[in-house]
Parts: C-alpha cells; structure tokens; sequence
C-alpha cells in the first residue's frame, strides 16, 4: 500500500513547501507603516463597558504587582496576566513574535516605544478614553517618544534613571564616578546590565557625548575598547531586576548599574545598600503603556492605562519600583516630601537625564547590538 | 575480567562517588526546600517546612502544573495516535524512503530543543499564528511522536507477526484482529512511551520558551521565572520536591512495564 | 497510516526547518525588527568573517565544551554502567538503574540551579574549602564562568550516557567473557578487545545526546555562566530577545548542519540503532 501513499503524501509537503517559498518570495516587503497621514481617527472601545476579563501584557518588573493588581481584578473583572521582560528589546519580541496578538499591553521605554510605532504592532490611543492624560507632566503629555503628530501611541507611565548602586558593607564612602565600574580594585564584585542599549552610558559619561544615542563609529569603537576592559572586572551581566538583586544578596557582587527599583527591593530585604548618580551624568527612560493593534481584550487595557496611571495607583508604583509617577496629582496623594524624593514635579531632574532611544544615525542599532556581542565575547 | 574483590570494590566505590555527583544537585535541590531564609548559601541556615505552606497557598506554581499536565496529556494522546500508526506502518511495510523516514522521525529528539523551538518560532511568525497552548502542544507533540514510535515499534517488531497472520486465517476482521491480538501485545508498551512522552513535556523548557503565548506559563517557565525572583527560591525547591515526591511511583510503574522491552525490563524481572 | 505521522512532522518540523532556513538568508529592518524577505548571504558572511572571528570563536567555544563535557561523562559512565550491568547483584540491579533515572525526574531547571547554590560565594565549596583552610577567603573562581557550565552540564547530561552505556554493556553475553578468561587474556585485554568494542555503540549513543544536549542548551549559561557566550544562548539571544531573526537562524542553521554531520559519522559508526 504505502509507496503509494507516501509518494502522495511527498508530493503534497512538496506543494506545501512550494506554496511557503512562493509566498516568501512573492511579497518582498511586509513592513507597515502607521503614520501615513497625522490626523488621529482612533475610537477607542466604551472604557465604562464590562471588560473581557482577561489582560495579557508584557512589563517590566514591578509594573504589576499584588499590591494593586488584586484590587484591579476585583474592580474590573479582567485578570491580569503579566509577563516580565529584562530588556526593551526583549519586550519588544515578545510583543512582536508569534501572529503578534498575544499581548495587550506592554510599557516600553522610549527605545522600544519609537519602534513598536514604526513597525505598526501598536495602536493609536482614543485621546478621550485616557482619563488621567489632562493630569499628566506637560514634558510627558505628548513626548516624541509616544506620539506622533496628533496621534498618540502610548500613555506615559513612570520615568527614571539608571543608578550606580553600592552595598554601603564594603563601600564606607559612597562612590561619586562611574569609574568605579571600570576599577580594577573591584575586580569580580560588579555587574552591569546584559543589553547594548548600556553603550549610551560610557558614551556619554566618558567620551562627552551630548546625545549618547547619535555616536559616531569612533565613538563607538572608543566605548567597545572600554567595555571590554570592564568585561574581565565584571561578576555577571544581569538580565533580569532579580538577576541583580540575587548577586547582590549572594555577596557575589558589590558595586553595579541598576534602577531605582533594586535599590528598593535590596533595602526592603534588609540589604545596607545605597544609590547614587554620579557625576558623569546618567542615562534613564520613560515608560509608555501600549495597545496592540491586534488586542484581543482592549476594554481591559484601557481600564489598566486609566488604573495605574491613576494617582493613587502610581504612588503605590512608585512605593514597589522607586520610580517618578507621570501623573502631576500623584503629589497630593503622597505628601510634598515624598512628592520631592521621587522628583514628581522637578523638571530640572527629568531633563538631566538622557533618555533611551533606538540609535538610528551615525551608527543604528545593530551596530551596537553587534558591538555589545564583541564585548560579551 | 575477572571480577576480582579487588577490582569490585574499585567499581564500587567508582560508582558511589559518581552517583554522589549526580545526586548532590537533588539532595541540595530538597534540602533548601526546607530552608528557613530564602538565600541558598552555606552552611545550611536553618530548618523549616513553611515554604511547603506557601507552596500549598500559592495558586500560581498549582496553575502553571495544571496547565503543564494538560499540555502533557494532550501532546501525549496525540502522539500515541501518530506514533503507533507510523510504528505499525515501519513494522509491517517496508517502502521506499523509509529510512529517511526514520530519520526524519527520531531528528527531534536527537537535535537539542532550542532548534526544533526557533523553527517552529519562525514557522508560526511566518503564518502569523499567535503563540498559545496550542503552539506549544504542537512543539511537544513533535518530540513525543518519536518515543511513542520508538516503544511501540520495538515492541512489534519483537512480537511475531505469525500471531496476526493465525488470527486472520481463523476468520477474524481486521478489527478484531488488532483488538484481541495485537492490541494486548503493544499495551504497556504504549502505557511506558506514554509515561515516558508525559515526562518529557512535562519538564520541557527549550521548546517552550519560543513557543509559550502571553498565559502559557507552564511549570517549567515559572520555575524559570521564579528562580529568578529570589524572594521565592525555597518555594521552587519545595515545587521541584513535591515533583520528586509524586514521580516516584511513576518511575516504579514505567519500570515495571518496560520489564520486557530489554534493558530495564531485565532488570526488574531480576534475570 | 503513515499520513497523519507524516503529514505532522512534515507540516511542523521539515517545513518549519526549511523556513528556519530560508529566514537566515532574510534580511531584517534594524528598527522596526520587521524581516524583509529579499535574499542576503550577509548573515553567513557575518557568522564566517565578521566581527573579528566573533562568532566562529563562540561555535569553537561551544563544540570545546560539549566535547569536554562528553568526554567526562564518558569516564564517569563506564564505570558506573559496568558496575550497575555486571557488578550489582542481580536483585539490586533494579534499584541502581532506577537510581540513576531519578534525576530525571525532578526538574532540570532546578537541578542546574543548585549548581550556583553549590559553587557561589556563600556556597557549599567555598565554605568547605575555607573551613578546610584550603582558601583564606572564598574565592569567585567557580561560578559564572566556562567551568561552571560545563560541570553543570556534565553533572545534568550524566543520566543520558548512563542509560546507552548501560544497555549495551548488558548485552554483552557472559560467555565472551568467559571466554576471554579461559582463552588467557589479561583483564585490560579482555576489556580493550571485547568489552569497549560492544560498549562503542552505547557510547556513540549516548555522546550523540550529551553533545546535542550542550550544543543547544541555553538555560545552564544563564544560570551558571559569565559572559562569554555560548551557541545556545547566542540563538536564544536573537529569538528570544534582540529580535535579531535573521542572524538566529544561521546561527542555529550552523548548529544543525554541524549535528547532522556529527549523526551521519555516528551513524556509520553503528550508534543508530541504540538510539
């Protein structure tokens, strides 16, 4: 019987392959783009209508925690189901892998947040279905990093910077340069994040870079000469928040580049740890809710962006990662001391630091991405 | 070789100290499951059960098992069906191409799971198929194919087919014939390729982590995730002791049933 | 009845495979991280020549180490797959080769994870060794580097040559080795001329999946290791995170080709029948 059928069955895997390679070659192109014309059409869905009862989104750590999240459910009726990433561009392929459709929502920072515009995966938000946008900072109302023209793509969330941070153990006096990173006395005990946007830093805080994301290849070469001196004083590189906190606890690293939100969480666990910005000057991001323009429950992320965007929800953001609010009214919730530790209404604070964006021009993305590969060797 | 007291005892105490390799990872595995603090360092700092508590508190580790098991058992029916009837074809026909065929089959078990993952990664991007538990049923399925196949065809091509051959001569339909003698000849080989095709997707990460939707987070991906939350680490020790705990008798049955299938199968009869 | 085996595996692995292949000679928008199908060899000439031998020289690390890692559990499984085959009493036989299938059965992921509980800073090591007064002060020599990820390997992998070494050992007939005995041949040539020649199939075997296993493996260099990085993780690295589509799959294009090569020798070799 079977020659028959399997040479049947060959013939027809041949078609299908066929039919695969033809499509490949056929449309040479399936790039998109969104911004065609800048008047913004969107509608969003009745945010008052009952939710669809789930929300899948991809966030960095610390974005939903049980604190609120629980009381959100309770509230809305969509179960949250939040999938941490360790990088913008790890939330980035997450978001985009697949048919594209299995997240929500993500809170990309300005890099990844330009790029998931461009490449059309988000979609436009209804600027009259965010309820806290009229309460938002003015720098973050309508940020490039999030809107184009009059079309808004994102919702700003939380913004901070990247710290030095130090177990006050073994580092009596606090260090104030980023060339503690660099110095061969803590040989062993450092480690920096596992992501090429981290070029930026030493860019800008050593070879004078006004805007550490336009570099030139000297630049470039400049930092990966650099980093890779750093590379043999470094423990680990970490990937994820944890990553960070676990080599922090273990003893096996001291000294590092992290957020606000690990000095937190090492400080809540009983760890001496302190936090400073050097002098050098300090990268950071600001963070935007985004819509997947293939949303499977859109009635539930609108009522996520309207909830943690709220100023009662974003001071508890702010108790779990340590980060600035984006929403002006956080203030009265927290108390003016509070309010002037996380730099809420400070612009002096937020123009200071040099905000992550994808590098396109002189040297684009992908060279940095393949400069960080020759520096982790 | 003479198998000398001296030479035995060299083996011996060779084979203790590699089994106490293999096993130091599991005995550290159990003991931080009973960890008072949550960082793993040394020497042990104290004993406690209450992160069995948790455990038995925490619905996220009891719906990612829930979900694993379902993966387990459909990715396992579906493999019983598609490797027993392509085991039954290898068994009974011979055809061109077959050896190709074979190797076609038993490629994803051999090749390491990251690129079984990647391909299927890039074949659902290119359909623009959303990743779910579907998607990684599909990438299970693919591996457990080939131990089904493997179990059962060892099985057939060690029954004789003289069996089949007297059953159709007696007058017996085709139907009858596989229930009332081929069926009982392959049925714990089948029961032992499904235990061992549970097991393996059970535990499977490399195929997962491409192919995991949003809500996909099986046991293995939130351990993942978990070892990597410190505040947890104790919790996923007690998760991957109670694991232990529960395969056991697992193990016992599936060596139980592969007693005929050669090499364990001796073992357990005590040849 | 081979249809819907074969309709499956074609459908969602040789076609996913051609895909695989064809996406590596793809190009990607390096923004949007949108794949452009126009046909590049940059990819290969990137892998082959660029960045300075950047990618040859993790292939070369990665083969190093699952070479290594093979090796070692060769040596740790000889003996131990003799020992449970002919030196366990027949009664207890059942127990040593359950013993060394448990493993198995708990979680891998943890199981690599106990390495860094093992080799870290505060861990069982240096604490022995410290106490012992071997070190002064615990020394950061043992994890998050090569060495962590190949004992971590050798350690988790071990089962998989185990088990072929085993089964091949079994079916060595008494007899041979009577025969060996009565025909005058030493205990080392008993065992170079009729022992390890039954054994080579087991062992082929079981270095066909150690060496895979370590080839694609992306969750032990995580865990354990510095950072250098390792073929797995690299192609890891380009699906998983960097978006980098394309380059991910030369990279585990290469991956395949070379263990398809290393198969087609085993399998002359005779391994694919143990299999």
């Amino acid at each position: 019987m079977n020659r028959h059928r399997l040479n049947r069955l060959l013939a027809i895997v041949g078609i299908l392959a066929a039919a695969v390679f033809v499509t490949a070659c056929g449309s040479s192109s399936s790039s998109t783009s969104s911004s065609s014309s800048s008047a913004s059409t969107a509608t969003g869905p009745d945010i008052n209508a009952k939710g669809e009862g789930k929300l899948d989104m991809v966030i960095w750590e610390g974005y939903a925690d049980k604190s609120w999240v629980k009381d959100f459910e309770a509230q809305s009726g969509c179960m949250v189901n939040a999938v941490p990433a360790g990088s913008s561009d790890e939330m980035f392929t997450k978001f985009n892998s697949g048919g594209g459709g299995q997240y929500d929502l993500a809170s990309f920072s300005g890099d990844a947040s330009v790029r998931a515009i461009r490449s059309g995966s988000v979609a436009e938000l209804d600027k009259s279905k965010l309820t806290n946008l009229p309460d938002i900072a003015p720098q973050l109302q309508n940020p490039a990093f999030n809107t184009v023209g009059s079309k808004k793509y994102g919702q700003a969330f939380m913004w901070g910077a990247n710290v030095l941070i130090y177990n006050k153990d073994k580092f009596p006096t606090p260090p104030t340069s980023w060339n503690a990173l660099y110095d061969p006395a803590n040989k062993g005990k450092i480690t920096v994040p596992d992501n090429p946007i981290q070029i930026a830093d030493p860019a800008l805080q050593f070879f004078n870079s006004a805007n550490p994301y336009a570099i030139s290849q000297a630049t470039l070469d400049q930092v990966k000469a650099k980093l890779k001196e750093q590379r043999s004083l470094v423990r680990k590189y970490w990937v994820l928040a944890s990553d960070f906190e676990q080599l922090f606890k273990s003893g096996d690293a001291t000294i590092g580049a992290g957020w606000p939100l690990m000095t937190n969480d090492l400080r809540k666990a009983g760890m001496n740890v302190g936090e400073v910005l050097p002098k050098e000057g300090v990268t950071g991001w600001a963070d935007s809710w985004m819509l997947s323009k293939n949303a499977k429950h859109p009635i539930c992320a609108y009522k996520y962006i309207n909830y943690v965007t709220s100023p009662k929800i974003q001071a508890k953001v702010a108790d779990v990662t340590a980060y600035s609010p984006a929403n002006l009214k956080t203030c009265p919730v927290v108390g003016a001391a509070r309010c002037k530790e996380l730099h809420i209404t400070d612009t002096s604070y937020y123009d200071a630091i040099k905000y992550w964006q994808t590098p396109i021009a002189p040297t684009n993305y992908r060279q940095w991405t393949d400069a960080w590969a020759e520096v982790r060797g | 070789m003479s198998n000398t007291r001296l030479s035995k005892w060299g083996f011996g105490l060779t084979a203790a100290a590699v089994y106490a390799f293999l096993y130091l990872p599991l005995f550290i595995v159990v003991l931080y499951a009973f960890n008072k603090t949550n960082i793993n360092s040394w020497p042990f700092p104290g004993f406690s059960t209450k992160w069995f508590t948790i455990l038995a508190h925490d619905p996220d580790p009891k719906d990612a098992a829930l979900l694993s098991l379902k993966i387990g058992v459909i990715s396992t029916a579906i493999a019983l069906v598609l490797g027993t009837l392509l085991a039954f074809a290898f068994a009974r026909f011979s055809f061109r191409g077959g050896q190709a065929l074979n190797f076609v089959v038993i490629l994803p078990i051999i090749l390491p799971g990251v690129i079984t993952g990647v391909a299927l990664a890039s074949f659902f991007l290119f359909t623009k198929t959303d990743l779910s538990t579907n998607t990684v049923i599909v990438g299970h399925v693919t591996f457990c194919i080939v131990i089904v196949f493997n179990n059962v065809l060892a099985r057939l091509r060690s029954a004789p087919i003289s069996l089949t051959w007297a059953s159709q001569d007696l007058g017996a339909s085709g139907w009858q014939t596989f229930w009332y003698v081929t069926f009982p000849t392959i049925r714990t080989a089948l029961v032992a390729g499904a235990l061992l095709a549970f097991a393996l997707s059970f535990d499977e990460i490399a195929v997962t982590f491409f192919l995991a939707g949003a809500d996909t987070t099986t046991l293995p991906l939130w351990i993942l995730g978990a070892l990597r939350r410190t505040q947890d680490l104790p919790e996923v020790n007690a998760v991957a002791t109670c694991l232990l705990v529960i395969s056991l008798p697992l193990i016992a049955i599936a060596a139980y049933l592969m007693r005929d299938e050669g090499a364990a199968g001796r073992v357990v009869q005590g040849e | 009845m081979l249809g819907p085996a074969v309709v499956w595996l074609l459908v969602f692995y040789l076609v996913a495979l051609f895909l695989l292949l064809l996406t590596s000679f793809w190009q990607q928008d390096v923004f949007t991280a949108q794949l452009v199908r126009k046909w590049t060899f940059d990819n290969y000439t990137k892998l082959f020549t660029g960045q300075d031998g950047l990618w040859l020289r993790v292939f070369g690390r990665t083969i190093l180490m699952a070479s290594i890692v093979t090796v070692i559990d060769i040596a740790l499984a000889l003996p131990l797959a003799w020992f449970m085959a002919r030196i366990v009493p027949a009664r207890w036989r059942t127990l040593a080769f359950l013993a060394v299938v448990v493993p198995l059965w708990s979680s891998i992921l943890v199981r690599i994870f106990a390495w860094r509980t093992i080799l870290g800073g505060q861990g069982l090591l240096n604490t022995i060794l410290v106490d012992t007064g071997v070190l002064s002060h615990p020394s950061s020599a043992f994890l998050y580097n090569d060495n962590a990820i190949v004992l971590t390997w050798a350690s988790v992998w071990l089962p998989f040559m185990v088990l072929p070494i085993f089964t091949a050992l079994e079916k060595i007939p008494d007899s041979y080795l009577e025969a060996a005995r009565d025909l005058g041949a030493s205990s080392w040539r008993t065992v170079r001329t009729v022992i390890l020649p039954l054994a080579v199939p087991g062992i082929l075997a079981g270095s066909i999946f150690v060496f895979a296993l370590s080839m694609g493996d992306f969750v032990a260099p995580q865990l354990v290791g510095g950072g250098s990085q390792v073929l797995g993780g690299a192609i890891k690295d380009r699906f998983g995170v960097a978006a980098d589509y394309p380059f991910g799959a030369a990279l585990a294009s290469l991956t395949l080709v070379t263990l398809m090569g290393f198969l087609a020798l085993a399998r002359r070799a005779g391994a694919m029948d143990e299999l």
